[in-house]
């Protein structure tokens, strides 16, 4: 039986300025929430996506099995399906509202980073598997494959600099410029804060380990490549496909796009202010 | 298999796109991203449905001045090795592009 007397908790989560309306009744849920994103949280009354949690004690969805962590996603017709082990919901683009059952101890993280990577690529933005430093102002977008060291960028960089983020970040194109939005979802830097920060892009690294510094032009078909390769969840879906390669083809053309080769130390940044001073002001990006 | 009369098409489950002259390729089934070269993209840009294997030969043969033995090799070997990787799929038919 319904209680009529249960109190609708409301809660706006605003990550690079894609708002997510989340209501619940669990108290407890919301608490979890407010915690967790409690840099994130505005008072925004017109989110562009709206989600109702459902508590479904003893939730299953999917069987768990060793190995990787099994995330299920289909983009269909302004729909997004979501499944995982424990929570399973769906959203409707077109009128903004969703749903996510979820078992009590389960939490709302990973729905909510496929529904920002769908609201980015709808947006000439993209969630971007890469670590984000802000320093005197201006982004630094350090990307790549697990192993190629976004943690270890982010580690080295935070001892001097803001960390925005060591696994995720969302770029966004604004008015043919590049803009660095921290996000609150977290990597292996357990210490790092996920700040609601946001600064104009300086330059973008595909990062690879080595042993020395090193920045190396990409092409920009490269770079629209690599960038592609590091969305997580939209990759995969085709019918979104060609407009993750529209945004990132922009973001090539806004910000460079380089390659860094980099050994475990701070020598990054002064093999990266060389070479801005070297480049002329008017230099273009990647050939766009 | 004949296939010089085939008309190869995308797979359903790949997008590509031509920056710059080179193509972007992405395998939505393995989450794969692939670049081409200049002339393996020319080949993928040409591969629509609309031509057979012959036809695309042809214009590779006129379009990079090679021979049109040699453009059959190659193309066809290009052509299966993207078949092989399910990024084209070989039609009987024409389509209408």
């Amino acid at each position: 039986m319904t209680d009529d007397k249960e109190t609708h908790i409301h809660l706006a989560i605003d990550i690079a300025g894609f708002v997510v309306s989340i209501e619940t009744v669990d108290e407890i849920i919301a608490q979890r929430i407010e915690n967790r994103y409690h840099d994130f949280l505005c008072t925004e009354d017109s989110p562009q996506i709206s989600i109702k949690i459902n508590i479904v004690p003893d939730a299953l969805y999917i069987d768990p099995k060793p190995g990787q962590w099994i995330i299920e996603t289909d983009f269909k017709d302004e729909r997004l399906e979501y499944q995982s082990y424990l929570e399973r919901g769906e959203v409707d683009f077109a009128t903004g509202l969703g749903y996510l059952d979820m078992a009590p101890e389960a939490n709302i993280e990973n729905f909510l980073r496929a529904i920002i990577a769908w609201l980015c690529v709808k947006h000439d933005a993209v969630l971007l598997h890469a670590a984000g430093v802000i320093r005197d102002g201006y982004g630094y977008v350090f990307f790549g494959p697990s192993g190629a060291g976004k943690t270890t960028t982010s580690r080295i960089a935070a001892k001097s600099y803001d960390v925005v983020s060591d696994d995720l970040v969302v770029i966004r194109i604004e008015n043919g410029s590049g803009t660095l939005y921290g996000v609150p979802f977290r990597g292996e830097l357990s210490d790092a804060p996920r700040a609601n920060q946001n600064a104009p892009i300086k330059a973008i690294f595909r990062i690879r380990q080595d042993t020395e510094h090193l920045i190396k032009p990409m092409p920009r078909v490269i770079a629209v490549a690599d960038l592609v390769a590091s969305s997580p969840f939209v990759v995969r879906e085709l019918s979104l496909s060609d407009m993750l390669v529209t945004v990132c083809d922009n973001i090539a053309k806004a910000v460079p796009v380089m390659s860094l080769h980099f050994k475990r130390d701070d020598g990054y940044w002064k093999v990266i202010d060389e070479h801005f001073d070297d480049v002329p002001k008017t230099a273009s990006t990647n050939g766009g | 298999m004949n296939i010089s009369t085939m008309y190869p098409k995308p797979h359903p489950q790949t997008a590509g796109r031509v920056i710059d002259g080179e193509a972007v390729l992405i395998l939505a089934d393995s989450s794969e991203v692939n670049v081409l070269n200049q002339v393996g993209s020319r080949i993928f840009e040409l591969s629509d449905g609309s031509r057979t294997v012959e036809e695309i030969s042809e214009t590779i043969a006129k379009e990079y001045d090679i021979s049109r033995e040699q453009a059959d090799i190659d193309v066809r070997e290009f052509l299966l090795q993207l078949v092989d990787q399910s990024v084209l799929v070989l039609e009987e038919t024409r389509e209408d592009v």
